[in-house]
């Protein structure tokens, strides 16, 4: 058989901010073990506090495991010279579209990663149109973040990370303090990044935003608990309330039809076969 | 009609390049006791009517009439009335300052001129308003988390007893199981209480699940005020609006797209919609 | 939000906008001193005709310009006061039972409005045309010099960018805490000196507490892209000195020297 190398791969990570003064089993992160494949596009999906910030910054090498190691590639974030490759691997997007915007003006910020590379000027150009380009912001810039919309913050924020030509891109609960509007540019967006082939890992708590991926990881009370390819878990989603996580309204009305002793048991994927399954029954008479 | 806004514009930075006019002629009635919802998208002007409402802002024109208080452009001394509305911001856990939680719940009734004793007895009966167990009192705000933060801070509000609250997008940022519970607080303390609740929210669940009264906020203006079922049975008003219907509403009617009796889109509690499939798979339709 | 408007950028094109951040830097800097070398009528004609020359050309609206001036009005009130009571030479202009105003007293009250007015003129002239990331440009490259010294005018130039990217968001969140704070009755309006700056306290404590955060998390941010220093940096943005910057100079020069031939 042969063999695929994985992109990234965690074995045996544990984690605390302090492992000296914490008791192993509250650790942050406890014993977690996957792999992710190039061009993969996964959500890691946990309420809040469950650990899944944290594991998001062990990807690049933000945090370096307490036990265990992260690869990326060729590269360990465990020495020095490995994270300065895995910082170019790996591109990531914050929670906050205010914190992350070091420039002033849209163009400037697009730079600023590209300037620390040492990027001479003639090729920062074109890259920065370019990744303005992908992300819908031509046209902004000279405009100051100030003066954009919390969608188009987080826009410049992709469009900053893409200049720098990651392999993987790393949303860190980038949606979760947008309004609809702008939480749609930036899924979209997303989407489009996962079909031009990038790898994109997407950390949420929202049940809505973890079902647009392939693959569904959960992460509640620090460990990892479901690694599953996101039509699979949809069946079985009505798990995710017991860590206070989000169950899609389709599989809800299926648990209530239960209780009324009205059982439907075809597995579903999503939302149209659920709206399919009941139109039969309604129609089985 | 208690609550009465009159022909009210309001401008920011009026006589510069930045002016804006963020209110046009806003004509609108709130009932005393309701629970009514403002929705609209970021840019609507939402947050500054209920800053006016707040008296935290006066109309560049127009009049606004809560009971006997008339409030104007050249209105002074808001003091006495402001202590009547109780407001909850954005993110409300960015305002805690104090030492202790219990010395934050209490500012506000200290500022009412409370004595110690009142002040006490209204932090306590808060502090299980919202669900925070009484051993937190004096622990330091900032040692908690995020949601007991949120809790905190929507505790110091409600200490207030105020006649009017205004929850400008409360669940924000929260998880759904964080969300889930301060809706249900929230839909107790207003039965309790009976005092005027006016929500701010882009999230068309809440406003369909909480209110008897729907504002609905385009560009400056009031598109449309009414009950839920009003409000949500205008598809291009909200269209126009850059809004969608509740998920159950969608859901629905994707559905009715398969049947020849439709289900009525006024139903907004699950349990109901599951009632009526049930009843429809018995009678066979 | 009107305060906000004191000393910002006004994205407009004008001739003053689109001239090299360095020279405008030199110009203003070198006319602020200049300033103190006017002694009579006819000099301070000359620089306020000057600085009246770069309100037109800046094509800024002349009432933006008399907004900053709200900023020193009262430290121009609180000085001619001063000089009027406390100085007492020269011939008597006013007698009052209460108070004597000498001539040397009104002579010294116009001649520092008079300088607080130019120099505000100025000062607005360079924020109002110059956009912050220009002025920390341009500070940035005269300063580079000082490297050979030590003096670190990456990161001084950096920390300058940063706080001046910060300005808007940190005003609009002092902005929402004043409110929220307002709205639980907290009263920054009554009361002695004492109790007003008391009343700020649970506006700064917040406000600090988020800076520190807001810090922290854009230091990780940077570290993500990449950021580790001055050393091994490119730059996109390049500085060119043009034949503008070179007439400003000249004009510099002028003014200069008929000053000096002037003064007495």
């Amino acid at each position: 058989m042969k063999h695929i190398k994985s992109l990234i791969e965690l074995s045996g990570v544990w984690f605390d901010y302090h492992p000296d003064r914490q008791m192993k089993e509250q650790w942050a992160l406890q014993d977690i073990n996957l792999t992710i494949q190039s061009g993969e596009y996964v959500v890691v999906m946990g309420p809040n506090g469950s650990g899944k910030s944290t594991f998001a910054r062990l990807l690049n090498g933000l945090l370096i495991p307490t036990e265990g190691e992260v690869r990326v590639g060729d590269f360990s974030t465990s020495n020095g010279l490995g994270r300065f490759h895995i910082r170019r691997k790996v591109g990531m997007v914050f929670q906050n579209p205010d914190n992350q915007i070091v420039a002033t003006t849209v163009r400037d910020d697009v730079a600023f990663g590209l300037e620390n590379l040492g990027i001479p000027r003639e090729e920062m150009i074109p890259r920065i149109e370019r990744a303005l380009e992908v992300v819908g912001l031509v046209g902004f810039e000279n405009r100051e973040p100030a003066h954009l919309s919390g969608g188009q913050k987080q826009r410049l924020a992709i469009a900053g990370v893409l200049a720098m030509n990651p392999e993987i891109i790393v949303f860190d609960e980038s949606t979760s303090m947008l309004d609809p509007q702008g939480r749609e540019e930036v899924r979209e967006l997303m989407k489009e990044l996962h079909q031009q082939g990038q790898t994109v890992i997407h950390i949420t708590h929202s049940a809505q935003e973890a079902f647009l991926a392939e693959r569904v990881i959960v992460i509640a009370h620090h460990r990892l608990q479901l690694d599953y390819p996101s039509r699979d878990l949809y069946n079985q989603s009505n798990l995710l309330e017991q860590w206070g996580l989000e169950v899609p309204l389709p599989i809800r009305v299926r648990a209530l039809l239960k209780n009324q002793g009205v059982e439907l048991n075809e597995p579903i994927g999503n939302s149209d076969e659920m709206v399919a399954q009941i139109w039969r029954y309604l129609s089985k008479t | 009609m208690e609550i009465s806004f009159q022909d009210i514009t309001y401008t920011y930075s009026i006589g510069t390049p930045f002016e804006h006019r963020a209110l046009q002629a806003i004509q609108v009635q709130f009932n005393q006791g309701d629970y009514v919802a403002v929705i609209g998208k970021t840019g609507s002007g939402k947050s500054t009517l209920v800053q006016l409402l707040a008296g935290l802002l006066l109309p560049t024109s127009g009049v606004l009439q809560v009971w006997d208080t008339r409030i104007h452009s050249r209105s002074k001394k808001l003091g006495e009335y402001r202590k009547k509305v109780g407001v909850v911001f954005q993110y409300p856990e960015h305002q805690l300052f104090e030492e202790t939680v219990a010395k934050d719940i209490g500012f506000g009734p200290k500022n009412l001129g409370c004595d110690v004793a009142e002040i006490e007895h209204r932090v306590s009966e808060a502090m299980s308003w919202v669900g925070l167990s009484p051993d937190l009192r004096d622990r330091s705000p900032f040692e908690l988390s995020g949601g007991q933060m949120r809790r905190v801070a929507i505790a110091g509000v409600l200490a207030m007893r105020p006649d009017i609250l205004i929850l400008d997008e409360p669940t924000a940022g929260l998880d759904f199981r964080g969300q889930r519970d301060l809706l249900s607080i929230l839909k107790r303390f207003h039965q309790h209480f009976g005092c005027t609740v006016v929500h701010v929210t882009h999230n068309m669940n809440e406003a369909a699940e909480l209110a008897e009264q729907i504002v609905l906020m385009s560009d400056g203006k009031v598109i449309a005020t009414g009950r839920p079922v009003d409000i949500f049975r205008n598809l291009p008003n909200l269209q126009v609006s850059g809004l969608d219907v509740p998920d159950v509403t969608k859901w629905i009617m994707s559905l009715n797209q398969k049947l020849s009796t439709p289900i009525s889109t006024e139903i907004y509690e699950l349990s109901t919609l599951v009632d009526e499939l049930i009843h429809r798979g018995r009678r066979g339709s | 939000m009107n305060s906000v408007m004191i000393g910002q950028y006004i994205p407009i094109d004008s001739w003053l906008h689109r001239l090299d951040p360095r020279s405008k830097c030199i110009f203003v800097f070198c006319m602020l001193i200049l300033i103190f070398f006017a002694n009579n009528v006819e000099t301070y004609t000359l620089l306020l005709l000057v600085g009246l020359m770069g309100v037109a050309l800046s094509r800024i609206s002349v009432l933006l310009f008399l907004r900053s001036m709200k900023l020193i009005i009262w430290m121009i009130l609180f000085t001619t006061l001063f000089h009027l009571i406390f100085t007492q030479s020269g011939s008597i202009v006013l007698q009052t039972p209460i108070l004597t105003i000498y001539e040397e007293g009104v002579r010294q009250a116009a001649i520092i409005s008079v300088r607080f007015i130019l120099l505000m003129i100025f000062a607005s002239l360079l924020m109002f045309t110059t956009s912050p990331i220009d002025l920390t440009d341009g500070l940035e490259s005269l300063l580079s010099p000082l490297r050979r010294w030590r003096f670190p005018a990456h990161e001084f130039a950096m920390m300058m960018s940063i706080a001046l990217r910060f300005i808007p968001t940190l005003w609009a969140e002092t902005d929402k805490i004043i409110k929220a704070q307002k709205a639980r009755g907290a009263d920054f309006e009554s009361g002695n000196v004492y109790r007003r700056v008391k009343a700020y306290i649970p506006v700064l404590i917040p406000l600090m507490i988020s800076s520190f955060r807001r810090a922290e998390d854009l230091a990780t941010a940077m570290e993500a892209r990449g950021y580790a220093g001055g050393v091994g940096r490119t730059k996109l943005r390049v500085l060119s000195i043009r034949r503008a910057d070179i007439l400003l100079l000249v004009c510099f020069a002028i003014v200069a020297t008929a000053l000096f031939w002037m003064r007495k």
